[in-house]
């Protein structure tokens, strides 16, 4: 892996001085031999030191901002994958509530960001919770871009659609105890009253996110046929008309989404009036076009560039600790894994150190539980498995499989396009085989990737998880509930299952958050689940860009955003 | 009119090609494990629900029964959903295609403008410094990798000099996409008497189409040197020389438009394949055209865009073939047809 590296190094050097034609050739000779990718000659230029451009390019009103992908659908009933698809939505609709900002310190890292226990009014002025029930009163003044009033009917409807629609949002209502839409009704032309079937602490967190937006019903029954009621196939490609700090300007396939400030926006108008989301697939050129202020920010840059970005005086690496915890995931079910034991081994195995040096550069936290420094109640003090591969050749003893004799072969399978993860198992392959496992790396397409996953066929494979919403509970239901489509490890812990289903929709706040410490204990010891690291959440913008906030959700909220 | 009914039994030639092609892509995807419906539920979606959602995609069926109904579908002119872009894959393409062709067509054009006379001049003048730069030229576009040359484009003209845009596309990010009327923005802007956009259109292109250009010249070139330099020698045009015809009218009147049908046949292959295969010039340069929606398509096993994609790709190129072949047919009155 160091060869890479170097090669990479000589590259960027290039970048340093003045150009020759020998610089040229040789520059090429070391990517040509180095790279297998072809970003990675220009992943090379971003780490680069010298040439750098001052001023941005882009006016002082507009943000441009390179973004890793194009849109899948503009319906917040159906967003799960997309990031620029959920981030549009985020910023042209607001919800009910939002989170409290607040200045955080995480990791030994400041940053603005949001607290999470600390839920204010959006488009509702004031909320009050009675019983099972809470009444959100909406603020005068709050107004769809085309002048229609928000009124307690479009919040209703707007619920009703994303739970009828039959697409995937609605399992942040469901899951909080608001099973269909008659638990939501207009008390009158300003009040919602969403009736919980138990009281629980997670509906008004779920409540926060851009898939509970409400898009007006008047304008969805324009769209809508006899086939298509709630006209999901034209808000699949066409943004509803919002509420929020931005409206939708353009979208062009391929090419780029843009938004537009909303004049009227109750709490102001935005200080951009432009936000131009560039699509750039490839992350070094989206770093390149930083680099020549082109661009004005850019999302999901690669860890190995950070450094030299840094060096950079005209760019700001902003890198945001957070609970996403990155795994290497055992198959409780597919030998050997079935025995804890050996899961206990490879846990010990792992080289968490050279994993956090030398693939995350320190651009990540180490991680010791399934749920991760900087969520409520995470807590590390049940973790063992720091790197022994003495202890870890115990294990396999214990599991009978001595110097890992009889032991089935295990197969590490990644994501073919995902380096990190690449890395972190070449590191994971050589000491499984020191302690006598014969492994190998196995790399899959994203899509036969996520279809073993999720059809729990793996054996053993690197994957990450970052719960959207902050919330210990919600994260160990997703993660470690045998009934959790996303259990893909096939973990069964009934003490587990018995706590989830006692505590998840509890409204005791301490106790909850103690209680989720056993649950970190049982999975520690049961190992289904090796924590390798906590990546940071990192964008890089140039040093005029200010009000960046971190939410959990990982999307950029433009309003609080400006230029110098 | 014997042209006539021949490029018509061509035509009628392409369904069944385009049936076969389609068959294959077909049984490939779903050979191949994945499917879009993993990617587009994520994990927050029970079972059930994934099942519903593959029943809808007609994905629980067997795989014969699946190709009827696409074909069944695609008669009427439905390509299907993309499952990536959630848009009708005929939408996807149709925004797209103009892309991918515009870029490819200029491309070929530069190669072709160089390639051939660089190859006439290097076998008239064989072993002498021009037929040396020719050959270096040749083998370097047919060796160097075209993601390579591409990023060298990219730093030198963009990062270094700063001389061209950098990898945004069709259009800066500052510039607004035109509306277009053929989607061939140097077209379109011709169209409208624009002379700005004309010219953002072509500043875009510039890297792109010299990258690709740069690859496709070096086959035609070296085909075109060694079929010049094969007809040169032919009795016929010694002949036509010791007539003491004037040397241009030797070389092209006699010599090219002998060598000419090879290198036209060479020049097809790599147009049609330069459509299909220009993938990694878009994926560089953030070009929005087919190559990078047939990249996005095939990583996340999006089936309705792979087989719309190859219908495409299959469809262009023979209708390339169709034209080289009527082309061939009225040079050489050989060809029976």
């Amino acid at each position: 892996m160091e060869d890479s590296d170097t090669q990479l190094g000589d590259a960027a050097s290039l970048l340093a001085r003045p150009i020759t034609r020998r610089q040229v050739l040789r520059g090429g000779a070391a990517a040509g031999v180095g790279l297998s990718m072809g970003s990675s000659l220009l992943a090379a230029c971003g780490g680069a030191q010298g040439d750098e451009v001052a001023e941005s390019r882009t006016p002082r009103d507009t943000l441009v901002v390179a973004v890793e992908g194009d849109v899948d659908t503009f319906d917040p009933a159906f967003t799960v994958g997309s990031k620029p698809s959920q981030t549009t939505l985020q910023n042209v609709f607001d919800q009910l509530t939002q989170y409290e900002h607040v200045d955080k310190s995480l990791a030994g890292v400041r940053f603005r960001g949001v607290d999470t226990e600390s839920v204010q009014g959006m488009l509702a002025e004031k909320y009050e919770q009675s019983g099972n029930s809470y009444v959100f009163t909406l603020r005068e003044g709050a107004r769809y871009h085309d002048g229609t009033p928000v009124t307690a009917k479009h919040i209703v409807e707007g619920y009703r659609r994303v739970f009828e629609a039959e697409g995937i949002s609605y399992f942040l209502l469901d899951m909080a105890a608001v099973p269909d839409p008659g638990h939501i009704r207009a008390l009158d032309d300003r009040r919602v009253e969403v009736r919980m079937d138990q009281n629980n602490l997670l509906l008004m967190k779920n409540n926060t996110m851009h898939n509970t937006s409400a898009i007006n019903y008047q304008e969805m029954r324009k769209h809508a046929s006899a086939d298509d009621r709630f006209a999901t196939e034209y808000f699949k490609k066409h943004v509803a008309t919002g509420n929020g700090p931005f409206a939708f300007d353009d979208y062009r396939s391929g090419d780029r989404i843009v938004l537009k400030a909303n004049p009227r926006y109750y709490g102001g108008k935005p200080k951009l009036a432009l936000v131009i989301q560039k699509i750039v697939p490839e992350a070094a050129e989206r770093l390149l076009l930083l680099k020549r202020g082109e661009v004005d920010m850019v999302m999901v840059p690669p860890v190995k560039e950070l450094d030299g970005l840094k060096e950079d005086a005209n760019l700001r690496v902003a890198t945001f600790p957070n609970p996403r915890n990155f795994m290497l995931e055992m198959n409780n079910a597919v030998a050997p894994f079935d025995k804890k034991e050996v899961r206990q081994a490879v846990a010990y195995a792992v080289p968490y150190k050279d994993i956090l040096d030398n693939v995350f550069r320190g651009y990540a936290q180490p991680n010791r539980s399934i749920v991760g420094n900087g969520m409520p109640g995470s807590d590390f003090s049940s973790w063992k498995y720091d790197t022994d591969l003495n202890k870890a050749a115990d294990r396999l003893r214990a599991a009978g499989y001595p110097d890992g004799e009889g032991a089935d072969p295990v197969t590490i399978t990644i994501r073919a396009d995902w380096e990190e993860a690449e890395r972190s198992a070449i590191l994971i392959q050589s000491n499984l085989n020191e302690i006598g496992l014969k492994a190998s790396v196995q790399k899959l397409a994203f899509a036969q990737f996520n279809e073993r996953e999720q059809a729990k066929e793996l054996q053993v494979w690197i994957d990450e998880w970052l719960s959207w919403v902050n919330d210990p509970w919600y994260h160990l239901s997703w993660n470690v509930s045998s009934e959790s489509p996303s259990n893909y490890t096939n973990y069964k812990n009934p003490r587990v299952d018995e706590l989830i289903q006692e505590w998840t929709l509890s409204t005791d706040k301490q106790p909850r958050l103690e209680a989720s410490k056993e649950v970190q204990r049982l999975v520690n010891e049961d190992a289904p689940h090796a924590y390798l690291a906590g990546p940071n959440w990192n964008v890089v913008m140039r040093k005029n860009v200010r009000g960046y906030v971190y939410y959990n959700d990982e999307l950029n909220r433009y309003a609080y955003m400006s230029k110098a | 009119m014997r042209l006539g009914a021949y490029a018509l039994r061509r035509l009628l030639l392409v369904v069944p090609v385009l049936l076969a092609a389609l068959f294959l892509t077909f049984a490939l995807t779903r050979i191949v494990p994945g499917n879009p419906i993993d990617r587009v539920t994520g994990p927050y979606v029970s079972e059930e629900r994934r099942a519903e959602l593959k029943e809808e995609a007609y994905l629980d069926r067997p795989f014969y029964e699946q190709f009827a109904l696409y074909t069944r579908d695609l008669l009427s002119g439905d390509m299907g959903t993309s499952y990536t872009t959630a848009q009708a894959v005929t939408k996807d393409i149709r925004e797209r295609f103009p892309a991918s062709f515009e870029l490819v067509t200029y491309a070929m054009l530069v190669a072709v403008g160089i390639a051939v006379p660089l190859g006439i001049l290097s076998a008239l003048k064989r072993d002498t410094w021009i037929d040396q730069v020719a050959r270096v030229v040749s083998v370097a576009g047919v060796s160097m990798p075209i993601f390579w040359l591409g990023l060298i484009l990219l730093y030198v003209f963009f990062y270094y000099l700063g001389w061209l845009p950098g990898p945004v596309g069709r259009t800066g990010s500052l510039v607004e996409t035109p509306d277009t009327t053929t989607g061939i923005l140097t077209l379109d802007a011709l169209l409208k008497g624009d002379p700005g956009a004309f010219w953002d259109a072509v500043k875009a292109l510039i890297l792109p189409v010299a990258t690709l250009a740069f690859v496709a010249m070096a086959p035609i070139a070296r085909l075109t040197r060694s079929s010049m330099a094969e007809v040169l020698e032919s009795d016929y045009v010694r002949t036509a020389r010791s007539l003491g015809l004037p040397a241009r009218v030797v070389v092209l009147h006699h010599g090219l438009k002998n060598a000419l049908i090879p290198i036209l046949t060479m020049i097809a292959a790599v147009y049609g394949y330069a459509l299909g295969g220009e993938v990694l010039v878009e994926i560089i340069f953030a070009w929005p055209g087919l190559g990078n929606y047939s990249y996005q398509a095939i990583l996340n096993s999006d089936f309705p865009a792979i087989q719309g994609f190859v219908l495409v790709v299959t469809l262009f190129y023979m209708l390339i073939y169709l034209v080289l072949d009527l082309i061939t047919a009225t040079l050489d009155p050989r060809v029976k047809y």
